[in-house]
This record gives C-alpha cells, structure tokens and sequence, in this order.
C-alpha cells in the first residue's frame, strides 16, 4: 500500500496511544453527542443563591436548575481568587504544577512581610494542555465567553488555549446601566455559539465565564428597587448587590430557556459553579468563616450544582468535597474523550458522584497559597493587615488544617502556625483544635507535607529585608 | 518551443497593459521564474538540520539551503503569525496598515474591519496582474469574512482555511474553520499536511505550462500536537512526549516539501523556480520547539521571536549552498518575486521590503536594510547593523548580536549613547504607523 493510501484511512494518535479513525469520529458525532455549558460565576459566595440558603438574595432560575440536577454542598475551589482558579479548573492541575498562585502581585505590603513569597505567573503557560485543547480532538467546538483573566500576550488568550470562540469584555462597549456587567451581551453571543454548533451538528462545550458577580457592582435602577427596604439576612444587606445577583440569574435563566428551545436540554450538561468565596466588603458567607482570598471556607467553598438529564437524578445532594481540578477529568469523561498525553491531571472525574456514588477514591484535597493578600480587618481574617499570609490547607474527611509559613520559618507567636477544624461539628471553623488534638493534627499535616512533595510546591522560607515589622 | 525558450522571449502580460520597468528587463535575462513561498508555522529556530538539529531530520528543508542561499540573520516582520503574513503579503510593514495584532477568531474576527485591510496591493496581486496564474495553499489568517477571502486578495485558486490554526484530522465540516476549496467545503480526510502538500504538487501539475506563482502556507507544526499515523513510533530517542509529535509532524512538512521538489524536477521546472522557505515566527511555547541560541519564543521581541528559518532557491540563477549574512526581513518576499517576474511593485505607497536579487547576485555589498524594527503594543524591537534593541515588559535592553546572539548581556548601562540612538531611530519608525485597527 503506498503512503497516501495508507494516510486515507488517517488515524490520529495521541502520544497516548489513544486512536480514532476519521470515520469512528464522523458517527460519533452523528450520534446523540453530549453538550457541555460551564456556567462560571465570579466571587459568588457559598450562600450567594437562595436554594443556599440566602434570604435576601433571590435566584429563581438556578434554584430551579438545582433542583433538576444534583447539588454538591462541599464544592470547593483549588485556590481563594479568581486566576488561580480558573488556572487550576483549565489545566486540571494544582497550582504548584502551573505555577500561578494568586492574582498578580503575591507581595502586597512588603514592609509587613517576613517572608518573600513565592514568585507568580502572571499567565497560565501555553504549554498546558487546557480542557478545551483536550474535547477538541473528541470533536468538540469550544468557546470562552467572558472572563479569562490567564494573561493578556497573544499567546495566553483563550485561541491559543483551545478555544475557537472567543468574546471578552473587550468585545463589548461597558453599559452598566442597560446590560450590567454585559450579561446579556455575553449570554446574546453564547447563544449564537450553541445555535451555529447545533446547526452544524457538533457537540459543544461553553465556557461561560461571567464578569458577575464580581465588583464593581452594576445594575439596573429597576432592578435594585426591588430590593430597597426588604430585610437584610446575615450579611446580605446591599440592594445594589441583590439586584446585580438576581440579573445574574436572569442570565443563567436566558441560556436555560435557549438549551430547552434549541431542543437540546436531554443531551446537555449545565454545570454550575463559582471561582471562590464572597468577597469582603460586598457579601457574606456566614456561616463559613472568611472571605475571598482566605483558605478559611468562606474563602474556597461555593455553590455548584451539575444538571445532567437521564444520569444525575434530579434534586440529589452530594457531601463530597470536591475542587476545581476535578473538572477537567470529569468534563473529558463526559465527552468520551481520552486524558491528555503527558500532562498529569490531579484530580478525579466525580461522574461516579453524579452516578450515585457517595464518595471518591480519595483521601484528600489541598490547597498551596505562597502569597500574601492585604486587607484591613477583613471578616474572619486572622491578621489586621491582611486577608491571608502565606499558607496550605489540606481537607481530610470532615477534617480541616491550615498550616501558615511565616510560623513555620520563624516559630514564634502570637499566631499558631497550625489549625485544625472539625467542619462536620464547627463549620465556622472558630475553635481551633490542634493543641486538644495533636494526632489528627499530625495525620492531617503529614499528608499535607507528603502532598506538597509529590507536586514540589515550594514554601517560602525566604526572609523578606524589608520587612520592618 | 520548450518553456525555457517561450520564456527567454518573455512578453511583460499585465491587464493594464503596462510596459516592463528597467529592472524587469534585467532580470528577463534570466526569464521569468515561477515563484513558490512556503512558510511553515511556529517552528523552533533550532529544528533544522541545516541549523543544527540533531534529532529531528529535515532532509527535503535541508536542501533548499544545499541548493541555494541561507539566510543566517532572517527575521519576519512580527512575533506572531497573523500580522507576519500580513507584512509578508504586502512587503510594507503591517504597523502601517494597522494589522498588529492576530485576527482573532468569532465573534471579534467576523467583524468587517478585521482582515488584511482592502486598501492593501498583496503579493497575489502583484504577480497576477503580470500574468501569474496565483494559487494560495493551507493557512491563511488575514480575515474570516468574505471580503478578505483569498479568491478577492490576487488569488486564482485555495485550498485551505480562513483561522489561524487547524486540526490535522478532522475536517471541520460545519465548523466555524471548515477545509475549502475555493469556497466550497471539503471532507479532507488525508491528514492536512498530507492534503496541502498533495495540493501543491497537484497545482504544479495543473500549471506547469505557465508561470505560477503558489503560495503554501503549511500550519505545520502549529498546535494541535497531532503527528500522522506513519511517524507515531518513529522518534523514540525524543523524551519529551511533546516534542516526539512535534518531530512527527515537522517530518511530515518536510516531506510535502520533498514532494514538491520532486515535482518540480519531474516537470524540469526546479532551475526556473525561485523557491522561498520562511517561519512564521519563533517555536512556540507548547509544541516542543526549540529555539536554541535565541532567546525567547513565538510572542516576543526577543531573537527567539523575530528571527527564523529563512532560505531560498533558484538553481538557475542563484549560487548554491552558501549563506548570506546581513539581516534580511520577509517583507522582502514581494519586491523580489515582483522584481523577477517583471511585475510593478506599487508605487503610491512605501514598500519597506527590497529586492534581494542584487545583494544575492553579489551586484551589491550593501546591507539592503540599514535597520529593522517590530512592533506588537507596548513591546517593541529594532536592529542596526549589529546592534539590536529589545523592548519587552516595560524594559529595553541593547545587545551586540554579533557577540551576543543570545541576548544574554545588556549593554543599555555601558552604552547609553548607543541606546538614545536606537530609541530615536524607533521613535521615528513609530510615528509613521498607525493605532491598530483591532486589538489583542
């Protein structure tokens, strides 16, 4: 047979192994193929819908998605602000791998800071094989609409991470008293996304990627009407803030309505979820203690919710914890789609969950924030100055504990250098029990030591000249 | 009559009618040569053998420079792919035009203004209307709506697509980036280096009895990593898993090239061809390219960004198996190939690009570029002679790249006046570009 004969029956590798002929992918598509929208909220707190238990916020529309699919009430973020987040959810890997821990600058008041932390990648490296990169080859159309937020150099931006779809704020000319936070123009654009693909017979997966409900807070005179005077609810106090929420859910209630009219609401799944904790100064996550940007649960803890017809069982609810990284094996089981050569995945696909499944084959989930955040007398912060200092988390089982850097070079007070809470029992985590528990402090910390060894997370141990106390 | 002789009569053709230049008629000496541009996609600065590859063989690329002349200090005009083929189709610096940054993909790049603006001559056009039969192969990258479509930029024929980046396996029917023909989608089933290169031979074939001018813009070795089927075992002393498909898929564009090749001697059309192989741009961050000594990658205003693979044949004509070292830029493709097909270039504008002919005749000394300079929003670059200024971040750093090709000592602190002489020059450059017409 000679080369080009050979070539017709052109049968792709992956340095996997993995092999599809042309054909095989042609029938796979005509088939009942699987859509996936990624609806990504920004800075929505644990409690920031009202099937979480708000009673000032309302969200009608994702209350109701809630109860058509499955809710996860231990759904975490693999880190506590918005980039290393959405670096972690992308790449499916844990910030040591990828190396962005926070957003931009990591050192924020030097001169109160004992340690240098550790650099930060302001981009998340084109190398990295993304979730999109991956569903591609599965022949799926990919668009990221919205927020990216994973450096702005040409070869950062979302067409060179796999994207073929691609609308920014940058796209859209700011109107925040007509289209707050441009919710509509993106979800007009994601429409047209899921309309061409639909027409052209392609599975899709929609980075839905709102500016909402991250600040500034923008929303319609009307619409922040409905809210003055009504009672506040735990911290839930800002009209302007209700009403940015509740446009919010009109988005997520539009794109529903168009998954039903396009007739793909069986062979699609919305997944639901937020990039970290409520912010301080603009919400509340009571009763989990902190904010964004804090590794306390208020930080790193959000909704999520994953509606997936004839597999999720409507109005099921999971404890698992799960985190960002889990995304991307589960997405690329969904679609069918191989794991990516060469590129290790940290997390788990949780479609076992979504099957019923109680828990996963895992002991434990981590976080590594070698950085510093600034904040004055932030909401369940343990500093004055600063809405965290360098740390690691690891949750085990209901078990949580926090290890801080600076305590660990320096060894001394006044603050512990370790914490560790018993979430099951105090989920406001306010009584630190690693000096009443010192075994389960030691089980838990050594398997946060173990985990930053096998990924190489560095510490910082580096003490910062300028710091002058 | 033979070619050969038909062409040493060589009657200037063009749909004005317009008489042959002073220029044309010296080159007529030696007949109008078909004109072949190949250009590959983020490949590494280091992955040729004739750079000194030693794990990938490039033998078909190779011998383009055995055969002709290597340019050792090549660059294009843009780290990045979109606004180098613009400058290369318009041999002008696309800063001028506001073409800075990649058209992006839908929505953004379906809006009118984003695309090679209409206001520019290309290449295509230049060699059509001297009576080139003009065919355009594989990536295009210069607008996705219908009016910047090849068939209205100077081309008679394409085969290929409007994005800037394609998988190798998967047609894309009912896509937003299907493979055209023309206009008409196609199920390409070969894998797509396989199919371009096909397509080149095939318009070789269909055109041999005239002049052509084929540009076959390969999106090998861009991203997707995906490396036919017949090179998936073949590179096992590569560790990198990465670059092990890399490897694959550049031996694929170096066959098509090889192909090519072969076609041209069957049809005893090589020594009458002037055969350009350029890159787009340095090796890329995630396809396993290197580009080793420079510094930096596809992006950026380092070396490792601007400078490239840069050779051309034309055994008829030009001296074999040398290299020319003064810098060259690839905004110099359109000149040459007009120069040599008796083509007017465009003389109600500023054409930076020059004629290499006569530097690579040996009938000049000169460099035929005193100073080059790039250009992508805040990060900035300019040469001179051997002095090369890089902007990047928010810095500049002075480098002598005849001691320094690396880039590794900045000599902005020892030679100030050097510096100041520099960024003057670039400022100048600057206030004659435009603001770009479209962002990112």
């Amino acid at each position: 047979m000679n080369r080009r004969d050979f070539l017709k029956k052109c049968i792709a590798v992956g340095a996997g192994g993995f092999v599809l002929s042309n054909r095989a992918l042609e029938l796979s598509i005509s088939a009942k193929h699987l859509n996936i929208v990624f609806i990504f909220i920004d800075d929505m707190g644990w409690t920031g819908t009202s099937y979480m238990g708000s009673g000032y916020y309302e969200t009608p529309r994702i209350d109701a998605l809630s109860r058509e699919g499955m809710v996860f009430t231990s759904a975490y973020t693999s880190a506590p602000n918005c980039s290393p987040t959405r670096a972690c959810l992308l790449s499916g890997q844990y910030g040591p791998r990828h190396g962005k821990y926070t957003n931009s600058d990591p050192s924020r008041k030097p001169s109160l800071e004992r340690l240098i932390p550790i650099e930060n990648k302001n981009y998340l490296p084109p190398e990295i094989v993304t979730i999109a990169e991956s569903l591609k080859p599965a022949g799926y159309a990919t668009a990221c609409v919205g927020k990216w937020h994973l450096g702005t150099k040409a070869e950062y931006l979302p067409p060179s991470q796999g994207f073929d779809y691609v609308v920014s704020r940058d796209d859209i000319p700011a109107e925040p008293d007509v289209d707050p936070k441009r919710i509509d123009a993106f979800t007009d654009r994601a429409i047209v996304f899921m309309e061409s693909s639909v027409n052209k017979n392609r599975p899709f997966f929609l980075y839905m990627a709102h500016h909402t409900v991250h600040g500034p807070v923008e929303a319609t005179e009307e619409k922040i009407a409905e809210y003055e005077g009504k009672e506040p609810w735990d911290g839930h106090t800002d009209p302007n803030y209700a009403a940015m929420t509740e446009h919010t859910d009109d988005g997520v209630g539009r794109l529903l309505d168009k998954i039903d009219e396009l007739g793909i609401r069986d062979n699609t799944v919305v997944v639901f979820y937020s990039d970290n904790g409520g912010p301080h100064g603009l919400t509340s996550n009571y009763p989990l203690r902190g904010a964004k940007g804090m590794l306390y649960e208020g930080g790193i803890r959000v909704p999520m919710t994953i509606r997936w017809p004839g597999v999720v069982r409507p109005g099921t609810i999971c404890d698992e914890p799960i985190t960002s990284v889990d995304f991307y094996p589960t997405l690329l089981e969904m679609a069918s789609a191989p794991n990516p050569a060469g590129h290790i995945l940290d997390g788990l696909s949780i479609v076992p969950l979504l099957k019923g499944a109680k828990k996963l084959n895992r002991q434990a989930i981590f976080w590594h924030f070698p950085a510093y955040l600034q904040g004055t007398d932030a909401t369940g912060a343990r500093d004055t100055d600063f809405r965290t200092k360098p740390v690691g988390a690891i949750r085990k089982g209901n078990w949580k504990l926090l290890q801080y850097f600076e305590e660990l070079e320096f060894g001394d007070g006044p603050l512990p250098q370790l914490e560790l809470y018993d979430l099951e029992n105090d989920i406001d985590e306010s009584n630190n029990l690693a000096d009443a528990m010192p075994e389960k402090r030691d089980e838990l910390l050594a398997a946060l030591v173990a985990w930053r060894q096998s990924v190489n997370a560095p510490v910082p141990t580096e003490h910062n000249p300028a710091y002058t106390g | 009559m033979n070619r050969r002789d038909f062409l040493k009569k060589c009657v200037a053709v063009g749909a004005g009618g317009f008489v042959l230049s002073n220029r044309a008629l010296e080159v007529h000496i030696g007949g109008r040569p078909n004109i072949i541009v190949i250009i590959s996609d983020d490949m590494g600065y280091a992955d040729l053998g004739c750079h000194g590859c030693t794990d990938i063989p490039t033998p078909n690329i190779d011998s383009v420079a055995a055969k002709g002349i290597r340019f050792t200090n090549g660059y294009v005009s843009c780290p990045v792919c979109s606004p180098t083929r613009a400058g290369l189709a318009t041999g002008r610096y696309q800063q001028r035009f506001g073409h800075e940054f990649n058209t992006g993909p839908p929505p953004g790049g379906l809006r009118e203004e984003v695309g090679l603006p209409l206001t520019e001559i290309t290449i295509a056009d230049v060699l059509k209307s001297a009576g080139y039969v003009t065919g355009m192969i594989g990536k295009w990258h210069l607008g996705l709506c219908s009016h910047f479509h090849p068939f209205k930029r100077g081309y008679d024929e394409f085969f290929g697509f409007l994005h800037g980046g394609h998988s190798y396996i998967d047609p894309g029917l009912g896509t937003f980036n299907p493979i055209l023909r023309g206009t008409e989608e196609v199920d390409e089933q070969e894998y797509l280096t396989d199919a371009f290169s096909r397509e080149a031979v095939a318009f070789v074939e269909r055109h041999r009895n005239r002049p052509f001018f084929l540009y076959l813009a390969y999106n090998a070795v861009h991203t997707p990593m995906q490396a036919p089927e017949r090179y998936q075992d073949s590179f096992p002393h590569i560790e990198d898993p990465t670059r092990r498909t890399y490897a694959g898929m550049l031996a694929a564009l170096d066959d098509g090239v090889g192909e090519l090749l072969a076609k041209l001697r069957e049809l005893d059309l090589e020594e009458d061809t002037l055969l350009f192989f350029v890159n787009d741009n340095g090796g890329s961050k995630n396809n396993g390219s290197i580009d080793y000594p420079l510094r930096g990658k596809k992006g950026s205003m380092w070396e490792g960004g601007i400078r490239v693979a840069f050779m051309v044949q034309w055994p008829g004509r030009l001296r074999r198996g040398v290299t020319y070292d003064h810098p060259v830029i690839a905004l110099d493709i359109l000149p040459t190939a007009a120069a040599v097909a008796g083509a007017e270039i465009p003389r109600d504008r500023v054409i930076d690009g020059v004629n290499l002919i006569p530097y690579l005749i040996g009938r000049s000394k000169a460099a035929p570029h005193e100073t080059l300079f790039w250009r992508k929003g805040t990060d900035y670059a300019m040469r001179k002679g051997n002095w090369k200024l890089t902007h990047e971040d928010g810095t500049s750093g002075l480098f002598d790249l005849a001691s320094d090709i690396s880039e590794e000592q900045n000599l902005a602190a020892e030679r100030p006046e050097v510096l100041e002489e520099l960024e003057g020059l670039y400022a100048k450059w600057d206030s004659e570009m435009i603001e770009p017409v479209w962002y990112r």
